[in-house]
């Protein structure tokens, strides 16, 4: 479930839709938690379904470091990337902010973090100036480390901000993010 | 999976949002099938849920003949009642569009075929508005209900189905979508079979 401080709105005619927050997110907000609605498709799943299928699959999924295609029930699922992302953690079960979100900034991932097929592969035009050009499955191992730093940093921020997703987050899986990354 | 050419708009703080169409729709397309990305949930699965996500569930699943909760992933979930719908049910995997529907109409259903768990009031404004909607209701209306979803659906198999390839049926609805498929006629059931085919009824 995403941060109920945020909006489905459109962004710009060539990017579509994409989620804004409403309202100031401070650095270390957990902005998703990933929950009992969302779906969870194995690779067998994945592959016994039609080819149509497949483009729902990359428009709509994220892959969690498992093999396994995590489809969000609500509009979680309309996160864009971005090569500079404000936000990350999804292969955790949860997100964070990785540095304050301004009202009407818009949450964005790094795709290169979330385990893409190589049919994934897309061209990124979202003007970071780390913009990398094209994301692609290789991208993947270096963009998890690089994430890995940055969620190190703002974990010990969690107790520290508000947070209205706190009680959808097991305990035991915030342990075991904070084991992952030592 | 909700038609294409369909946007989500927020109507009123009183009835949420909508499902409107972005493009004509013509009598007879078949604007919603369960996919394979619907969520079905057992009733047990709907009570463990927590408490918020929950009544996500409760509010925006429909209810199967088979008591089971059927969460729909996309838009469709927000497809709002009308007395006067512009879509009827076929099966248990279609929904047929009764009459055209022009680019900024709402897409409506009859949640009168949806088993609701509980009476609902309704004040969707049409001339033939019932005012409450329940279960029982297709007792009474179930023949207008049928011939309008066999002369729509009859005039669908003419038509381009951008949702065939999607859709997840069940042996009962295969020979419906056959039918699409081919363009050759088939005997459409009465919505009343579909609801008595899984519980008894007085």
């Amino acid at each position: 479930m995403i941060h109920p401080a945020t909006r489905l709105m459109a962004v710009d005619s060539a990017i579509g839709r994409g989620v804004l927050a409403t309202a100031f997110l401070p650095r270390g907000t957990i902005t998703w938690v990933r929950d009992a609605l969302d779906q969870t498709f194995t690779e067998a799943d994945t592959e016994a379904l039609p080819e149509c299928y497949q483009d729902l699959f990359d428009h709509w999924t994220f892959q969690d470091g498992t093999r396994r295609h995590v489809l969000c029930w609500d509009i979680g699922r309309f996160m864009n990337h971005s090569c500079d992302a404000n936000c990350g953690g999804s292969e955790l079960g949860f997100e964070v902010a990785l540095r304050d979100i301004e009202p009407g900034e818009e949450l964005t991932n790094d795709y290169a973090t979330m385990y893409m097929r190589p049919r994934e592969q897309f061209e990124c035009r979202c003007g970071a100036a780390s913009c990398r050009g094209v994301i692609s499955e290789a991208a993947t191992r270096f963009g998890v480390t690089v994430m890995q730093d940055r969620l190190r940093s703002v974990l010990p921020l969690l107790h520290v901000v508000d947070q209205p997703l706190r009680f959808l987050l097991p305990r035991e899986r915030l342990a075991a993010a904070k084991r992952r990354l030592g | 999976m909700i038609h294409p050419a369909t946007e989500l708009r927020f109507i009123s703080e009183e009835v949420g949002y909508g499902v409107f169409a972005t493009q004509r729709i013509p009598r007879g397309t078949i604007v919603w099938v369960l996919d394979a990305f619907d969520r079905v949930l057992t009733p047990e699965e709907v009570r463990q849920l927590p408490p918020v996500l929950r009544s996500v569930a409760e509010k925006y699943s429909y209810v199967t003949a088979e008591g089971m909760f059927v969460f729909c992933w996309d838009f469709g979930r927000y497809m709002n009642h009308s007395c006067a719908p512009a879509s009827s049910g076929v099966g248990e995997a279609f929904e047929v569009a009764i009459r055209d529907i022009e680019p900024g109409d709402e897409l409506t259903c009859e949640y009168g075929t949806l088993n609701l768990i509980e009476p609902l009031a309704c004040s969707c404004g049409a001339t033939e508005c019932r005012g409450v909607i329940s279960g029982d209701d297709v007792d009474r209306l179930y023949d207008r209900w049928d011939e309008e979803a066999r002369t729509s659906f009859r005039l669908g198999l003419r038509l381009p189905q951008p949702l065939l390839p999607y859709v997840k049926v069940g042996p009962r609805d295969q020979p419906l979508l056959d039918a699409l498929l081919t363009g050759s006629e088939v005997d459409v059931p009465s919505v009343r079979e579909y609801l008595l085919g899984a519980k008894p009824r007085p």
